[in-house]
């Protein structure tokens, strides 16, 4: 009977700790590498396109780059159940962070929103929570949606008669997070079911929250309803 | 001798487990399995007595503990645990069976008392769940029962 758990144990130690034993990471696991790096390359990317959506249909001529105060942190934990989708950050009121402050996953790519702090941590809810629901838009049409949190989150509220198609991006139109800073992709539309009255898609995003492990917050965003 | 070394090594695994929870190692399509709940109901079947089981329950909240260990979830999840240890009484003769009751029964529960709507307005991540609980109870407590 102890060599089952000695041998569970094992298996979970090496599922724990296993991004740390080289020459396991070398020879077995030099894919998850590879994947873990193309998942960071995909979110730059992201980033990057985002930008450029940003930058191309923000309405006002004056472009200011640099706009955002980004605050580089680590994340250590998550929620542990599934009724939630919260992750905690290394971060708190001693570096100058606040409930309500914007973090992101990368430049441009909202994930969420300080709803608790501490002075050396902060609770974060990401747009893949039961409770996160915001305005959107889809894609060039700017199509208007109502985002809720979830695995995965929905977009919801989509007029019928709206032409959108998988791939688009979907972008910020809360007042509550910057404009324009993306948050995913359409991946499945139903719009076969004639009975109802609105479109329904899944958003797709290309990253994970398990996969996270540095997130930036915006320090010098002002949310309007606080 | 052998019951020693066995606490100790359910003392490493409920810890080693509550880390993966917690820091969301082991999930299938973005739903977590609790497997922290499937563990701690197997150990009460394998426990010498309440205080061992005890101890291993304050271990999974202390590992399980993502902001503040005073969190309304981790305190009635550590509540419920150890009032599942008293089903013992109920279900003393047929362990395996109990095992997998107590988990379609617990896991509801837990829910029901965090957050009940979460089971209403996400059912099918409930099931996901419930399904991914039960088949661990089933590999754990199969393991456990009949070792090599």
């Amino acid at each position: 009977m102890n060599l089952i758990r000695i041998a569970i144990l094992v298996i979970l130690i090496i599922a724990l700790f296993g991004s740390n034993l080289n020459f396991i990471k070398e020879k077995i696991l030099s894919s998850a590498n590879v994947q873990s790096e193309i998942s960071k390359l995909e979110l730059e990317n992201d980033s990057l396109k985002a930008q450029i959506f940003i930058n191309e249909n923000l309405s006002g001529k004056e472009i200011r780059e640099n706009t955002w105060d980004y605050f580089n942190t680590k994340v250590f934990s998550n929620y542990p159940f599934n009724n939630q989708s919260l992750i905690a950050i290394n971060a708190g009121i001693n570096d100058g962070l606040a409930v309500n402050q914007v973090v992101v996953s990368a430049a441009n790519i909202l994930l969420g929103q300080i709803i608790k702090i501490n002075q050396n941590a902060s609770l974060v809810r990401t747009i893949f929570d039961n409770n996160f629901n915001i305005a959107v838009k889809i894609g060039d049409n700017k199509v208007n949606a109502l985002l809720r949190g979830g695995l995965p989150p929905t977009l919801e509220m989509i007029e019928k008669n709206k032409n959108i198609k998988n791939g688009d991006i979907v972008y910020n139109a809360d007042q509550n997070f910057p404009y324009g800073f993306k948050l995913g992709e359409i991946q499945i539309i139903n719009s076969e079911n004639a009975a109802e009255p609105f479109k329904k898609a899944f958003l797709k995003t290309d990253y994970s929250i398990g996969s996270l492990e540095d997130v930036f917050v915006i320090k010098n965003f002002e949310v309007l309803n606080k | 001798m052998s019951e020693k070394i066995g606490f100790v090594l359910d003392i490493f695994l409920i810890a080693a487990i509550s880390l993966l929870q917690s820091l969301n190692l082991i999930s299938f399509a973005g739903i977590k399995p609790n497997l922290i709940l499937v563990f701690l109901i197997i150990s009460i079947f394998s426990v010498k007595d309440f205080w061992q089981y005890i101890v291993l329950v304050i271990i999974s909240l202390f590992f399980l503990n993502y902001f503040s260990i005073f969190s309304k979830e981790l305190i009635i999840f550590g509540a419920i645990m150890i009032l599942a240890y008293y089903s013992k009484i109920l279900f003393s003769e047929h362990a395996f069976f109990s095992i997998l009751l107590l988990i379609l029964f617990l896991t509801p529960v837990f829910y029901l008392l965090i957050d009940p709507l979460f089971i209403f307005n996400n059912f099918n991540v409930f099931i996901k769940e419930l399904i991914f609980n039960f088949i661990a109870g089933l590999i754990f407590s199969f393991l456990i029962k009949n070792p090599f």
